[in-house]
């Protein structure tokens, strides 16, 4: 996987259109369950997803390639996806008159076809700060190695293991009436 | 090994449970890790029957619709502004970057002096704004944390009190787009 994405990245960053449309393909699936797992809407990690693909393409001559082109892409994902939730946060503080209705903030349980169980899931991995989704869908749902996971964040290994304790200890707790 | 030690390094595994050697030592002989480590084998259960969320071909078509959009009026936009500098080389573009910082400068100046309903508006337009600045943003978080003594990445989706979102907003400065 990386291996195409290398050889790909090195076409597009030649100014391949193709190539970059391959990427696209290729990274779109992982990219979405970690803004879709961060904001909990469909809608939005739809757009986040798009806005994701369009800043990689602006961005991508910068792509130095020290990282997989998989964690660069993350970390964009990741900065859009706490963008927006930055942006629902000051949203939420300005008058509704100002507004209009509201985005609600978590749609998952709400979804059809879930059982009751997986929108305890999701509600509860939902219900952990950004930071925290965002660790915890990669290492538990991504596989990815801790200091990759790192690498994506800026934040220091020790760091991102501490929370992702903290992120199991919260879910433990909101799942345990499902033992 | 210590518990605490133990512990952590359990978590750290969920999502790929393996037990090294000191570890199965240590929950053979200690109560406490053995009842942590099954209730994390548990939740392991659990958290993977969580559905994945898949992205659906149409909605991956209309994603790269808007992406090939976007991608042309960039390029285009580019090409243009391309075609303008090598015409009017770089005193036209000393110029803009004059006014415009003279403008952000201005703009600055406005936005907390203006009434109240002036202000919501130029949230408004701030936060359509793409800016993210890691830096800023990590500052204004840490120089939150110290005042209220919360967990920052907690802040992001806890409620803030008005006082706190008063010390928040003091904090943001034009041109420094706090999202
Ligand atoms: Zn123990």
């Amino acid at each position: 996987m990386e291996q195409d994405n290398y050889e790909l990245v090195a076409k597009a960053q030649r100014g391949d259109r193709s190539s970059f449309d391959d990427l696209v393909r290729i990274n779109k699936d992982k990219m979405f369950a970690l803004v879709y797992r961060m904001t909990g809407n469909r809608d939005v990690a739809l757009d986040l997803l798009q806005e994701t693909f369009f800043t990689a393409f602006k961005e991508l001559k910068r792509f130095r390639g020290d990282a997989h082109f998989s964690s660069w892409l993350y970390r964009i994902a990741f900065n859009r996806a706490v963008n927006h939730l930055r942006r629902q946060k000051l949203l939420s503080f300005i008058p509704i008159s100002k507004m209009g209705k509201l985005e609600p903030s978590y749609d998952m349980p709400d979804n059809p076809g879930l059982g009751e169980l997986n929108s305890a899931i999701e509600k509860a991995v939902g219900s952990l700060p950004p930071k925290q989704k965002m660790i915890f869908t990669l290492r538990f749902y991504e596989q990815l190695p801790f200091k990759e996971i790192s690498m994506i964040s800026g934040k220091s290994e020790s760091a991102i293991k501490t929370n992702y304790q903290k992120a199991i200890e919260k879910l433990r707790k909101q799942l345990q009436d499902f033992r | 090994m210590d518990c605490q030690q133990v512990k952590r390094s359990l978590s750290e595994k969920i999502g790929a449970l393996g037990l090294n050697l000191s570890e199965k030592e240590h929950i053979h002989i200690c109560a406490d890790c053995r009842i942590y480590y099954e209730r994390l084998m548990e939740l392991d259960k659990y958290l993977k029957c969580g559905t994945t969320p898949i992205i659906k071909e149409t909605e991956f078509a209309t994603i790269q619709k808007k992406l090939d959009e976007k991608i042309g009026r960039y390029q285009n936009r580019a090409l243009y502004f391309y075609h303008l500098s090598v015409r009017y080389g770089i005193s036209l573009t000393a110029v803009i970057l004059l006014l415009i910082v003279s403008l952000i400068g201005k703009s600055g100046k406005d936005i907390y002096q203006s009434k109240p309903a002036d202000h919501y508006d130029t949230l408004l337009t701030l936060i359509d704004e793409e800016t993210i600045d890691e830096q800023y943003i990590e500052a204004v978080v840490n120089g939150y944390v110290q005042t209220y003594g919360i967990n920052s990445g907690e802040m992001l989706i806890g409620d803030l009190t008005p006082g706190e979102l008063e010390y928040l907003k003091s904090e943001i400065k034009a041109g420094d787009i706090f999202l």
